[in-house]
């Protein structure tokens, strides 16, 4: 049949509501849509009068993934404003603090969501019947996350320890090191992770992306760095809003981001790995390398490889960082208020989580911007959709709605959460 | 004599949620009459931290709003190692993760459950931000809170 409507009127358990449309004329995809219903980010607009103290307690409360990297991005863009420079110790308890999300978000999807698709399982429920070491692994992996956000940031939903300046309370060296042997488990099982997940089946797929994710010079990238893409991009985290823009596009109300004058981009564990490889820990480096993950990565299902990859990165640093720790003498940089613009660039697990704001000289937030990965990729999760349903459009709807969802949920979004999350009609013309 | 295992007494839902309090207040009450030797959790991220803290446990009480159309302050109780506890009866931690029936489940599966999962969803109508809950809520939550506390006597007392 030459034509053909693809609809999905409602995607069950998603963070927001999401539906898919495909339009197929004449054998060929003419429009993808990746409809997206969910609410209005009043965070921004009721962050506007609050303390710039409080931001990272409110964008906190915008993800219970990753709230970490709203705290990082957030504290880094008011520390900009008041010229304050946290370094040393509470860098570096910054970045053990954002290790332990990177491991708990990474696992929670390489296990729990992304897996259970390779193998054919529904959810990882029914895989654990078949693999209970692997999901115990995975979960035992994922205490070891949560812990450290516990130990740093006093819970692991919405950190409250984390303050504009460093932290209210910073831990005692003898605190940290009994985390050591657990990650030291946590890296051999991370490298386990890495040759279990290159041994699932991927689809042959890969497009021209352009990948977009911060650089430094010195480290694998978490809170700091330029913002560059493998197309020509390295910028200060000042000129975000010149490179990148955001729209509403009619058919979603999740804003659509994109790179000015080009298009769509990928965030996240692919893009920082192929703009990072260099900067990853030799361990790191060598999994990838044992099982042929080359330097670089195109492939969009293979990125539950790149999360153990990274795993293993947030493991090997959590374990520098505890073993050269001094506490240092206080828990935060004072950070006196002025009137002033900054930016905030962190690494959320699933992409760079940009934060803009305007303060007055009491400290009082005029402007707010948020533009969050999963926001970021919706373009190129449309554009992998369009490719991919074109490619395959000889499936059985059931393969087909599979492979969809599995498409979404190589970006780890916050809009693809369980199994079922798509509900895909055919419409035969 | 002490228990053979550590009690548990979990508290799940929303505070600042209407009727989706009432698994919190319930594990907060505990709480406050067991304060040294009963673990009460009552800020639980996703069902996989669950799974890590009922895991031999000799007694878990798991107490959560729910939701199936009955009457507000009808209460659900389930011998969850017995019965399957029904899925949508109580609401997801997040959609990124497994809920309480799900945690169960998958418990079950790689032998990480308490020796007794007594569960008590609390039937709620409003889950408006910024409300207190209902006068039915709050009763049904006072019967299971003694409920709870006869099963943490009971396990005590037991040899």
């Amino acid at each position: 049949m030459k034509n053909r409507i693809i609809k999905v009127d409602y995607l069950a358990r998603v963070e927001g509501e999401g539906g898919l449309t495909v339009k197929i004329k004449n054998d060929r995809v003419s429009e993808v849509q990746f409809n997206i219903f969910e609410p209005p980010r009043f965070f921004e607009a009721f962050l506007r009068g609050r303390n710039f103290t409080e931001a990272p307690d409110i964008t906190a409360r915008i993800c219970g993934i990753c709230p970490v990297a709203y705290q990082m991005s957030s504290t880094h863009a008011m520390e900009m404003i008041c010229g304050a420079k946290v370094g040393g110790a509470l860098r570096e308890l910054r970045r053990l603090l954002y290790c332990g999300e990177w491991i708990e978000s990474h696992v929670l999807h390489i296990y729990l969501l992304h897996a259970p698709d390779f193998l054919g399982y529904e959810d990882a429920i029914q895989m654990a019947k078949d693999y209970p070491d692997v999901v115990e692994q995975g979960l035992k992996l994922k205490k070891l996350g949560n812990d450290i956000m516990i130990k740093l940031g006093g819970r692991e939903i919405h950190p409250i320890n984390v303050r504009v300046g460093g932290f209210y309370k910073v831990p005692r060296k003898e605190e940290l090191t009994p985390f050591l042997e657990r990650l030291k488990w946590a890296l051999d099982a991370s490298i386990a992770t890495v040759k279990w997940t290159a041994g699932l089946a991927f689809p042959e797929y890969e497009r021209d992306y352009e990948f977009v994710s911060l650089r430094h010079p010195n480290e694998y990238p978490l809170c700091e760095g330029r913002v560059v893409s493998n197309k020509g991009i390295d910028i200060e985290l000042a000129d975000y809003l010149n490179t990148f823009e955001e729209e509403h596009v009619e058919h979603s109300t999740s804003l659509h981001a994109f790179v000015k004058g080009r298009g769509d981009y990928l965030a996240g564990p692919l893009a920082r790995y192929n703009n990072n490889f260099d900067k990853l820990p030799e361990v790191a480096k060598q999994a990838a390398r044992d099982v042929g993950l080359g330097e670089v990565c195109r492939n969009p299902f293979k990125s539950i490889i790149v999360r153990g990859v990274e795993t293993i990165f947030a493991c090997q640093e959590a374990i520098r960082i505890i073993e050269a720790y001094e506490q240092p003498d206080k828990p935060y940089v004072e950070c006196v208020p002025k009137e002033g613009i900054g930016h905030g660039c962190s690494e959320a697990p699933r992409g760079l989580l940009y934060h803009r704001y305007k303060i007055d000289d009491k400290g009082l937030i005029k402007e707010a911007r948020i533009i969050p990965p999963t926001s970021q990729n919706q373009k190129a999760i449309e554009a992998d959709l369009h490719d991919y349903v074109s490619q395959n459009l000889h499936l059985t709807k059931e393969k087909l709605t599979w492979q969809c969802e599995q498409v979404v949920r190589n970006y780890d979004p916050c809009i693809s959460c369980s199994c079922h999350f798509l509900d895909l009609k055919i419409e035969r013309e | 004599m002490s228990a053979k295992g550590p009690i548990l007494i979990v508290g799940l839902g929303n505070r600042y949620r209407g009727d989706d309090a009432v698994g919190i207040i319930v594990a907060e009450r505990i709480r406050a009459e067991f304060p040294d030797d009963i673990t009460v959790l009552s800020e639980i991220p996703d069902g996989a931290v669950l799974i890590e803290a009922w895991d031999g446990a000799s007694l878990c009480c798991v107490t959560d709003c729910a939701v199936s159309g009955k009457p507000a302050g009808t209460i659900h109780r389930f011998n969850a190692l017995e019965r399957k506890l029904p899925e949508k009866l109580f609401s997801h931690f997040s959609t990124h993760t497994f809920n309480l029936s799900q945690a169960v489940e998958l418990g079950k599966i790689l032998g990480k459950l308490p020796e007794q999962l007594k569960v008590f969803g609390i039937e709620g109508s409003n889950f408006k931000a910024g409300v207190e809950p209902g006068e039915e809520i709050l009763g049904a939550a006072e019967a299971v809170i003694a409920e709870i506390k006869k099963a943490i006597e009971a396990e005590r007392n037991a040899g």
